[in-house]
């Protein structure tokens, strides 16, 4: 009996020497917890590859599908709140209407939230590049230069849509830094106009397409200062650029239309644009969004035959009939050719007319009674014959290209001077090449007063920008509200636009943060 | 070589193993005691006037020794009849006892070794293969459907080979995963590759053993950090000792669906359209000039009358076969099964097939090594209608049955020429519409490989003292490649493949003490440790343009355009320390205690180890001396436990400080450039913490022929992994942290009676019913979360809101119609604007009671067999209904349109946003299946010993006042927070079986 007991501590002592050995070898080896992760790269610190990936990064959120934002958003949502504009069905017809709480919720909050996606992204770059001491000073300039760019840019987007908005110049790193306060227009401006001074001072003067250069910031700094009426500073700034075009290498192009082709990278006139290509995805959806919706007319759809999209036709809007900037627009100006589509050539050869889908009640011949009309044109500046499909065409979307500069210029000057030759130079510069290189003569009466040469540059930009959703802040900033009633259209039921010419904003801002 | 960790160390081990080899030991007696041929573990055996004694093993194996010639060994298990046997001169001692009653002896499978039922002191419900045989099921979980209590079974969809999800006692998780933890043969399964991979309808039913469902925590602990959303136990079959047993099944099917929707016709359609602008012509809302245009459109395109789901539906047929064999010496025994099963869907180019094999091999190494070992493979294939396996979201017109019941009546399917009809002819056609033609041309297809090992050595190293090690690997590969064809309007000729590879390592260790310290108490010890790892790579590519459509995703080198392919290698680890401990005086008073120490990689540093005790205490009263033997209470246990489980189920690397690679066209122009998107870590992630308690009675006489078990518990959940909302200005949308808390609470009913109405009938009932409620206790400071709403088209949203449950949908409530037949709205914030802000809780998903009533009639040779399952109280979302009953003209209506919107208008039409009214009750009580089964008599049949010929019908009959397709629908995958939505769902189907079983 001794005996067996002695064997069976021997083999409990085995049997618990067995589970210390397997405890041991499993449990101690801490390090198997450790993450490791293989298709994502650690951001504790950056060097210039990284930096570099982390400005693509940046502009990803504003270039990619479903956040919906430059690639179908910003454009439908704001062209309709120009006063030629019919907004066609749902939402579309609320924001032409100016009825900007009852326009879909979802629709402005993700063009919120990309913006401001994209700036926490620019934050995240700055305080990296601060606290990364392997950079060069260069690398820290060049990279800083474009963050601080492309933060200036979207917060300019958010203050001139939303008015009073949170300034966000840190970035977030945990959930209790993450509520902000509304900063006053004034500070958000003047972060805005810092932020693009260093850019200027550290970009480049040329760059890869789509990305900023110092030509990008100081035209942007420019169409700040004409915002804040510093038209002395804007004339300056837009002529420094005039007189530099060729460091930057801005130049207009001579054939209008190849400004939006949907397969060319860049051109010399592109001083900042949202690049799309001819990949699911990763394009734009302008060309589906204001294709004809009108059914098959012999058989071919008409947006198709027309060459606008290869995949859908939501016609998001018409010309209104009762805007004179509309139907006093010159039959000889070829932007008004190629932007404003009354007819469609079918494959067989056949022209046929358009129809356009929006119909309004309105007394339009002024008789005093309301009659239904239809809209005049549709609007086809987006037009991607090639595209794979939705959010698949390739036109780029421009945010600031040459012709902005002579028209600040132009604008500028004339609130400093009244018409002088030199501004009347700069607004032909543009006009010349919507006419094949020579435009008639401005009238007597258009440059008559300073007020009058004023319109006739206002209406000028709706020329040369329509479909570049750059009205309606034209509008703003001019205070020329009443060419809406004169268009007839309603100024909103909830009040005076005039005074609050702002969305609200987006419910899920209000109820999360905490700070406003 | 990191990877290569753990197949050093089995190695390591294994020769450690072996160095504890014999050892030298006096006179002894060994053998094995079985039931029916069953191996009964833990039989106690003393010799006869002495306390010396030893239990059997796992396998019903004993040895003792110290014996002497002429001594008495008693053999004794509770619910056996004692034996005793005389030692002489022989050296084995074979026992086989006979059962006492029945029932309250069956084994039952706990994590980490068996028990008696008698002995459980936690909650579990099992299932034997016995219940699989009852109806001829395709899929496990089907066969779980009605027949355990507190475990509701929710199909997503009637799709062949669709997802399933499986809620035990409730759902407790936000941003974790509320599918309990899955655990086949001793390997626990890696939630992703269960569910999102569908990994259990790779498994033939034929080769189940049983199934096991640890609800309470105190039989969930010893799994740890993935158990608190309970446990399913899956056993194979395994050989048995004999001849070779073969076994062929093979059931034929024919299927079709089971309700059609009343649609319009294509003259009610244009009858519609038309009123629908004479109205709105008479409230000035639309122009002569629309309606001219629009009469003049349907007189251009032709008036057809289609019936799409005439068009599209069929009868289809379904087989299912399996042959096995098992047999075996005492040293070694085999299972063998191979299984093939074809499911046509009831929607055209729809199918479902899988071929399973499975081979199951135990091998006695000398006399103090045993091996199990399992191996198995299998191959799905599905055919799918286009984005309706629920994890697609888009819903309208845009995917394959949508497109069925959005098409026009009054349109052609095809053309004069024969080619598909464009199915948007009119201006005011939904831009959505597809020719569902198209989607029938179109492939939607996944394929999935899996392949499970795993080898246990059992080594006893003392008696009663066995030390277990288990190396387990399965790996699994899925492919879904999408193809759509150039008939399709929107995105026409675009392919996509999606790869899918995980392979899951598990290395365990335990050892088990069983020890009957002296008559009365005896003694059970586990603990061990495990290593499991899971490395998952996944590939995706897509593109658009093909030559030709004939070649889907074959050739996507044709393709004109090709996005970027993507690729993502995830891995995680869990490290695990268990031990167990159980105690039984007199059999009467049993005592549990387990804990579970567990480290996973996916929390945050600091943060990724955390413990899980349970204790329970079962007293059965049956065995009381109070209790006299002739009483004809045979059983009369009451139970009480008390522990904490842990959900980890979230993605990895959330706490790192790290970019995720996008692509975008800027910096290009043409093509793309590869950019970083920073994230916002959560340094402090870590466990969802589950405590339950329960307690429970179970209650049964005349020999079990009356039983009754009732189960009480109330379940919290505190660090909920949730996605917290951030204002937007943050650059963030949400961050996943740990916050809130969840109470589940309810109580399960099991009763059942066997009546013996004469020598040669009788009728067995089994029912069940589960009552849960579930109520959210605390959110992140109070806010709600609310989901859904925008992308998926529902419009449904639901809240998850403190003091309400979860799932509960949060909708605007429609009041009623106007005297002109306008909806109104309830207008809670009374601005006058119907908006956002109006919306108010109104229904949850969440069912009051799930129940299943299990009859079977044995009459002679013939028995029925029914199985009842039902749900009730609960609302499911039925989106389609939207747009079925809405004023606006573009896509198909239901014939009774006018009794929701009398009086279609453009100012109606309002009355088609997603409302309360399109909540609809879908309780239902469902005849499952019956079945009526004749059993041949074999006696004479040479070589035969059972013949087995059958017809059954599945979903005979359904009791709902539900108006979709089914009322067991569930359109999100189990991880959202959106349940109880059916997206134009695939519609579920009745099933007529005949069949046949042979054993020979």
């Amino acid at each position: 009996m001794i005996n067996n007991i002695k064997v069976k501590t021997k083999t409990l002592l085995r049997a618990i020497l067995f589970v210390f050995v397997g405890l041991s070898t499993f449990v101690s080896c801490e390090d198997q917890l450790e993450e490791a992760p293989e298709s994502l790269i650690s951001l504790e610190s950056i060097n210039e590859n990284t930096m570099e990936s982390l400005i693509l990064g940046m502009y990803e959120s504003i270039t990619r599908e479903r956040n919906r934002s430059f690639e179908s958003r910003y454009l439908r949502l704001l062209e309709l709140q120009a006063e030629y504009q019919w907004g066609r069905g749902g939402t579309r017809t609320r924001l032409s209407n100016y009825d900007f709480n009852g326009a879909s919720l979802s629709d402005k909050q993700t063009m919120w939230s990309s913006f401001y996606k994209s700036i926490g992204r620019a934050n995240v770059l700055i305080s990296l590049i601060n606290t990364t001491e392997d950079l060069s000073e260069s690398s820290k300039n060049l990279g800083g230069g474009e963050a601080r760019f492309f933060r200036a840019v979207m917060h300019y987007q958010l203050v001139r849509i939303w008015g009073q908005v949170p300034l966000r110049l840190e970035p977030v790193k945990d959930a209790s830094q993450a509520d902000l306060a509304l900063s006053s227009i004034d500070n958000i401006y003047a972060s805005i106009i810092a932020d693009l001074q260093f850019a200027e001072d550290n970009l480049p003067a040329t760059a890869d397409p789509g990305r900023a250069t110092a030509g990008s910031a100081k035209t942007f700094l420019a169409d700040v200062y004409l915002t804040r009426k510093e038209y002395q500073l804007a004339k300056d700034k837009a002529k420094e650029i005039i007189d530099n075009a060729a460091t930057y290498g801005y130049e207009l192009v001579s054939d209008f239309s190849s400004l939006f082709s949907p397969t060319a990278p860049t051109n010399s006139e592109d001083v900042f644009s949202i690049k799309f290509a001819q990949i699911i995805g990763f394009g734009n959806f302008h060309t589906d969004a204001w294709a004809m919706r009108e059914p098959r007319v012999n058989g071919v759809r008409l947006g198709v035959a027309a060459g606008f999209s290869t995949a859908s036709a939501f016609e998001s809007g018409n010309a209104n009939p009762a805007s004179t900037f509309i139907t006093g627009w010159d039959d000889a100006d070829i932007r008004k050719q190629y932007t404003l589509v009354d007819k469609v050539t079918l494959p067989d050869g056949t022209e046929v007319d358009v129809i356009p889908q929006v119909t309004r009640d309105i007394d339009l011949d002024g008789d005093g009674t309301v009659e239904t009309e239809r809209g005049l044109y549709t609007f086809g500046k987006y037009r991607d014959p090639g595209s794979p499909g939705e959010f698949g065409s390739g036109n780029d979307f421009y945010l600031m290209r040459y012709a902005d500069v002579f028209l600040i210029y132009a604008e500028a000057e004339n609130q400093l001077n009244g018409p002088t030759q030199s501004a009347i130079d700069a607004i032909n510069v543009v006009r010349d090449r919507a006419y094949n290189g020579s435009a008639p003569d401005l009238l007597p009466e258009e440059i008559a007063s300073k007020e009058a040469f004023d319109d006739r540059i206002f209406t000028e930009r709706g020329y040369e920008f329509v479909q570049e959703s750059k009205r309606w802040f034209d509008i703003v900033r001019t205070n020329r509200f009443s060419i809406i009633s004169d268009a007839l259209k309603p100024l909103g039921p909830n009040g005076d636009i005039a005074t609050n010419p702002y969305w609200p904003l987006p419910a899920l801002e209000t109820s999360v943060n905490g700070g406003l | 070589m990191k990877e290569k960790q753990p197949f050093l160390k089995f190695t390591f081990l294994f020769f450690v193993m072996l160095t504890l080899t014999g050892y030298s030991q006096d006179i002894k007696i060994k053998g094995n005691v079985q039931a029916d041929g069953i191996p009964l573990p833990g039989v106690s055996i003393v010799i006869k006037g002495t306390r010396k004694g030893t239990t059997t093993d796992f396998d019903g194996e004993y040895s003792i020794s110290g014996v002497n010639k002429g001594d008495v060994l008693i053999f004794s298990y509770i619910g056996y009849e004692t034996q005793e046997a005389t030692v002489n001169n022989q050296n084995t001692i074979n026992i086989s006892l006979i059962e006492d009653n029945s029932q309250l002896d069956e084994v039952v499978v706990v994590g980490y070794g068996v028990k008696r039922k008698a002995d459980l002191t936690g909650s579990v419900s099992s299932l034997d293969a016995k219940a699989f045989d009852l109806q001829p099921v395709t899929t496990l979980e089907e066969g779980m459907q009605g027949r355990l209590s507190g475990v509701q079974v929710v199909q997503s969809s009637g799709q062949p080979g669709a997802g399933t999800s499986i809620r035990i006692r409730g759902v407790a998780s936000l941003a974790g995963s509320s599918e309990p933890l899955f655990v086949i043969d001793g390997i626990p399964q890696f939630n992703s590759d269960v569910r999102e991979a569908n990994g259990l309808s790779t498994l033939d039913p034929n080769e189940i053993a049983s199934i096991e469902v640890l609800k309470d925590a105190a039989s969930t602990a010893i799994y740890g950090s993935r158990a608190a959303n309970g446990v399913v136990l899956i056993t194979t079959k395994r050989g048995k000792t004999g001849e070779p047993v073969f076994r062929f099944s093979s059931n034929l099917g024919i299927q079709s669906v089971r309700n059609k929707l009343d649609l319009m016709s294509g003259q009610e359609y244009v009858d519609f359209v038309t009123e629908y602008y004479d109205n709105s012509i008479a409230d000035g809302d639309l122009t002569q000039l629309d309606k001219d245009q629009a009469i003049q459109e349907f007189q251009n395109a032709g008036i057809a009358n289609t019936d799409w789901q005439d068009e599209l539906f069929r009868s289809a047929i379904r087989q299912n076969h399996s042959i096995s064999v098992s047999g075996g010496s005492e040293t070694s025994k085999y299972f063998v099964s191979l299984s093939y099963l074809d499911q046509e869907g009831a929607v055209l180019d729809t199918d479902f097939n899988r071929v399973a094999l499975r081979v199951n091999l135990d091998n006695n190494i000398g006399s103090r090594v045993k091996l199990a070992t399992q191996l198995s493979g299998s191959r799905t294939f599905q055919n799918r209608f286009v984005g309706n396996d629920g994890t697609n979201n888009t819903g309208g017109g845009k995917n394959g049955i949508g497109s069925i019941l959005a098409a026009e009546p009054s349109i052609a399917p095809r053309d004069a020429d024969g080619n598909l009809s464009d199915v948007r002819p009119y201006s005011f056609s939904s831009v959505e519409n597809q020719n569902p033609f198209g989607y029938v041309e179109a492939t939607d297809q996944r394929e999935a490989y899996r392949f499970q090992g795993n080898v246990e050595a059992r080594i006893q190293l003392l008696e009663g003292l066995t030390n277990t090690v288990r190396f387990g690997a399965t790996y699994n590969n899925a492919d879904i490649g999408v193809y759509l064809p150039s008939s399709l309007l929107i995105t026409p000729q675009q392919a996509s493949i999606q790869s899918r590879k995980d392979l899951n390592l598990l290395v365990e260790n335990f050892v088990t003490y069983n020890k009957q310290i002296n008559d009365n108490i005896n003694l059970n010890l586990v603990g061990g440790v495990a290593y499991q790892n899971e490395i998952s790579d996944r590939f995706s590519i897509s593109g658009q343009g093909l030559p030709d459509d004939n070649l889907t995703i074959n050739a996507l080198q044709a393709l004109e355009t090709v996005s970027p392919p993507e690729t993502n290698k995830v891995e995680q680890t869990l490290n695990s320390v268990f031990g167990r401990v159980n105690i039984s005086i007199k059999g009467r008073y049993l005592f549990n205690a387990s804990v579970r120490r567990d480290g996973a990689s996916q929390f945050a540093k600091g943060n990724k180890h955390a413990t899980f005790p349970a204790a329970s205490l079962g007293w059965r009263i049956s065995e009381e001396e109070f209790i006299s033997d002739e009483s004809t209470i045979s059983n009369l246990k009451l139970r009480a436990s008390w522990g904490q489980s842990g959900n980890q189920a979230i993605l990895p690397y959330q706490s790192l400080t790290i970019g995720e690679s996008v692509n975008t066209p800027q910096g290009n122009g043409i093509g793309l450039n590869s950019g970083l998107a920073p994230n916002l870590p959560n340094k402090n992630l870590t466990w969802e913490t589950s405590t339950q308690t329960n307690l429970g009675l179970d209650f049964g006489f005349a020999d079990q022929k009356y039983r009754f078990s009732f189960d009480w518990y109330t379940k919290t959940t505190e660090d909920l992994l949730a996605n917290i909302l951030l204002p937007l200005s943050s650059g963030f949308s949400s961050i996943i942290s740990n916050v809130g808390e969840i109470r589940n609470r309810g109580f399960e009913i099991t009763a059942g009676v066997d009546i013996p109405v004469s020598d040669d009938f009788e009728i067995l009932v089994d029912a069940n019913l589960s009552s849960n409620k579930n109520e959210v206790i605390k959110t992140n400071d109070g806010e709600d979360i609310i989901t859904g709403g925008s992308n998926d088209r529902t419009g449904a949203t639901l809240i998850v809101r403190e003091g309400e449950s979860l799932s509960s949908f949060y909708m605007i409530k429609f009041l009623g119609n106007d005297e002109n037949g306008n909806p109104i709205f309830e207008d809670v914030d009374e601005n006058g604007v119907i908006d956002g802000a109006d919306r108010q809780i109104v229904g949850s998903s969440l069912p009051d009671f799930v129940y299943g009533i299990n009859l079977t009639a044995n009459y002679k040779r013939l028995s029925l067999g029914m199985n009842w399952q039902g749900v009730s109280g609960l609302t499911v979302h039925n989106s389609r209904l939207s747009s079925f009953v809405g004023a606006n003209p573009g896509s198909n209506k239901r014939s009774d349109l006018r009794d929701f919107t009398p009086r279609p208008s453009v100012a109606s039409a309002i009355g088609g946003r997603q409302s309360d009214r399109f909540l609809e009750n879908a309780s239902y009580l469902r005849l499952k299946n019956i079945k009526l089964n004749y059993a041949f008599p074999t006696e004479k049949m040479k070589g035969i010993s059972n013949l087995n010929v059958y017809v059954s019908a599945q979903n005979l009959i359904t009791i709902t006042d539900y108006s979709g397709y089914d009322p067991e629908v569930n359109s999100f995958s189990g991880g959202d927070l959106r349940q109880g939505v059916d997206l134009s769902s695939y519609p579920s189907v009745r099933t007529l079986t005949l069949g046949f079983n042979l054993t020979f």
